[in-house]
């Protein structure tokens, strides 16, 4: 039994360390960051749910969308595809102000997939703005932007 | 010297190489999108020939990047250079009101575009796929110090 009560005293130990670093030493540009790849990895396997957790439930993009289009959009999008795989080229975090509680990230998403049925692969780029806010359950996307391109 | 330390070496030394070459002299690029079909077809292998302060040629395929942090990079080619003017009549480009001939695309008589001057530092591109409307993707002014390279060599996979 010995063994067992060590074994627990240390996990214990270690998630209380681990609670502690996530605290201390984790920005709140790496929490973002962390955000984006879960929202990300949530595409890329269709899990809707874990997206829609990671959307607040007053989004809005430039594109007139709320949360719910945005999620039927994406699982259409994931219904026409057999595989979809998502790489973050470029990423540039920023807090807009420490107690504002609001965070903006400029992405360039490649995004790879593969059409059902079919070998047919297809690559494309977008670069994309997005707006986190800090909630209790940590950062939601609360705004998506399409800046348009400067060629000058 | 051992062998072993050697090999590592020309490894290494390869690799540091290779760097060298893709940052300064030749990049390779893979095309996404379908803007230059048929001249370039989505996933073609492109090397680019890496240009500092581009001289903008017409007919040149270039690699530009958007002016923005972080960037987006695009493939097109170059069809009119800064000084003259630009319009398109009918899918026709002319160039200070001469047609161009342009032997590597269709022509799509739905395009059209009042006459364009193109500044000294800027050229004028386009896709090589005129089959969808104008206004649906990137053409147009390019400032040429976001000209980042040139096309030497394609290569298509299947």
């Amino acid at each position: 039994m010995k063994w067992l009560m060590r074994i627990v005293v240390v996990g214990l130990l270690a998630f209380i360390l681990w609670q502690l670093w996530q605290r201390v030493f984790v920005t709140d540009e790496m929490r973002v960051k962390r955000q984006i790849n879960t929202m990300t990895q949530a595409v890329e396997k269709g899990q809707i749910l874990e997206l829609s957790d990671a959307i607040a439930n007053d989004y809005a993009d430039d594109h007139g969308m709320d949360k719910g289009t945005l999620l039927a959009m994406v699982r259409g999008f994931r219904a026409q595809y057999e595989a979809v795989f998502i790489y973050i080229s470029d990423q540039k975090i920023e807090a807009i102000a420490p107690e504002a509680r609001e965070a903006r990230a400029i992405i360039v998403a490649k995004v790879l997939s593969k059409t059902k049925g079919g070998n047919q692969t297809e690559l494309n780029a977008d670069r994309v703005r997005l707006f986190f806010r800090k909630t209790d359950d940590g950062w939601k996307l609360s705004r998506t932007e399409s800046p348009e391109l400067k060629f000058d | 010297m051992k062998g072993r330390t050697k090999i590592r070496l020309a490894v290494l030394a390869i690799i540091v190489g290779l760097l060298l070459i893709t940052q300064f002299i030749v990049r390779p690029y893979i095309v996404a999108g379908e803007s230059m079909t048929p001249t370039l077809r989505p996933w073609d292998l492109c090397f680019m020939r890496v240009v500092r302060h581009c001289q903008p040629r017409r007919g040149d395929i270039i690699v530009f990047r958007t002016a923005d942090d972080p960037p987006l990079y695009f493939i097109k080619r170059i069809i009119a250079l800064p000084g003259e003017t630009i319009s398109i009549e009918r899918g026709i480009v002319n160039i200070n009101g001469a047609p161009l001939t342009e032997p590597y695309t269709t022509i799509n008589p739905s395009w059209q575009m009042e006459p364009t001057p193109v500044p000294e530092d800027k050229a004028f591109v386009v896709g090589d796929n005129r089959d969808f409307p104008r206004e649906n993707y990137v053409l147009g002014l390019v400032a040429t110090r976001l000209i980042k390279a040139r096309l030497i060599w394609h290569w298509r996979w299947q």
